[in-house]
């Protein structure tokens, strides 16, 4: 699916290509690991490996890359079958990353993040679940979940703390009108 | 309490990434074990896979060797520690899944 992220130094659109990731898309998250700091949170995240159960289980996970200037910009590991804290059928982002340089403080591209979000409402949406998604924000983008506009559970993940989020129905009505700009066809 | 200020369009989400990284999803060692319990993965499956990495990459080398353009010796320099790590890599998955069907043989 072709979508347009934005150099945020310049602001000049990029037409750029989300997909579900195949095996050989490894040897482009290869390069990330070069650049990726060594304290980031998710640096031991192991996207050769998300990939590879995505194909083994495909019933039940799913892994979406997004392409831009022959470079993986993002990616996304998703479990289909999951439930959210009211027991509807929802999609849970398992883990959602960027490429380092897509990072603060270098940021080369803008939404990236919330394009792959809302592949991911796309989806839950294809999949009968209405849009709902479930996902646990890092520390550092608790802010960009709470502002997109999903919801804040009370309640904490178990072991690690992090704030989850969900979208429902009608949230995630809401943000896939405003982004309906990034996707080209 | 502050009041959280959702952006209200496509331009107001691009300040957003601006603003905030992206990053979602459990980063403990539990969780990464519960994931991989959940959904096991095939180590052949797996050690296959980086093999076919490690044969695109030497392929690749190779190509930009023959031409041997200066400007291209820092790319195949990062290739061949990218080829250097993958291997040590296919070292300890052929560890482990040793260590996986010794395990079984002896359950």
């Amino acid at each position: 699916m072709k979508v347009k992220i934005v150099v945020a130094a310049t602001g000049e659109e990029v037409i750029a290509e989300i997909r579900p990731a195949r095996l050989d898309d490894v040897i482009l998250w290869q390069r990330w690991k070069g650049q990726m700091p060594a304290a980031a949170e998710d640096a031991h995240w192991r996207w050769d490996e998300y990939i590879l159960l995505a194909e083994m289980h495909p019933r039940e996970l799913a892994c979406f890359i997004l392409l831009a200037e022959g470079e993986a910009q993002g990616l996304m590991l998703l479990e289909l079958e999951h439930e959210n804290d009211l027991g509807e059928k929802d999609i849970h982002g398992l883990h959602i990353s960027t490429a380092p340089w897509n990072r603060l403080p270098e940021k080369r591209f803008k939404y990236v993040g919330s394009l792959l979000v809302a592949i991911a409402v796309k989806l839950s949406i294809a999949r009968g679940c209405e849009g709902r998604l479930w996902l646990e924000s890092l520390p550092g983008a608790e802010g960009f979940y709470r502002r997109l506009g999903m919801i804040e559970l009370g309640e904490r993940s178990p072991g690690e703390g992090l704030v989850q989020f969900k979208f429902d129905a009608d949230r995630a009505a809401s943000f896939s009108r405003k982004m309906e700009e990034g996707f080209l066809e | 309490m502050t009041e959280t200020k959702i952006a209200r369009n496509w331009e107001e989400i691009g300040e957003l990434e601006e603003e905030y990284d992206a990053l979602a999803g459990a980063t403990t060692p539990e969780a990464e074990r519960t994931l991989r319990e959940k959904y096991p993965v095939s180590w052949p499956r797996l050690l296959e896979l980086k093999m076919q990495e490690m044969q695109k990459l030497l392929g690749e080398v190779q190509a930009m060797s023959v031409e041997e353009k200066p400007a291209d010796m820092y790319q195949i320099q990062r290739k061949i520690n990218t080829l250097r790590k993958l291997a040590v890599e296919v070292d300890d998955g052929l560890l482990e899944f040793s260590q996986e069907l010794l395990t079984k043989e002896h359950a």
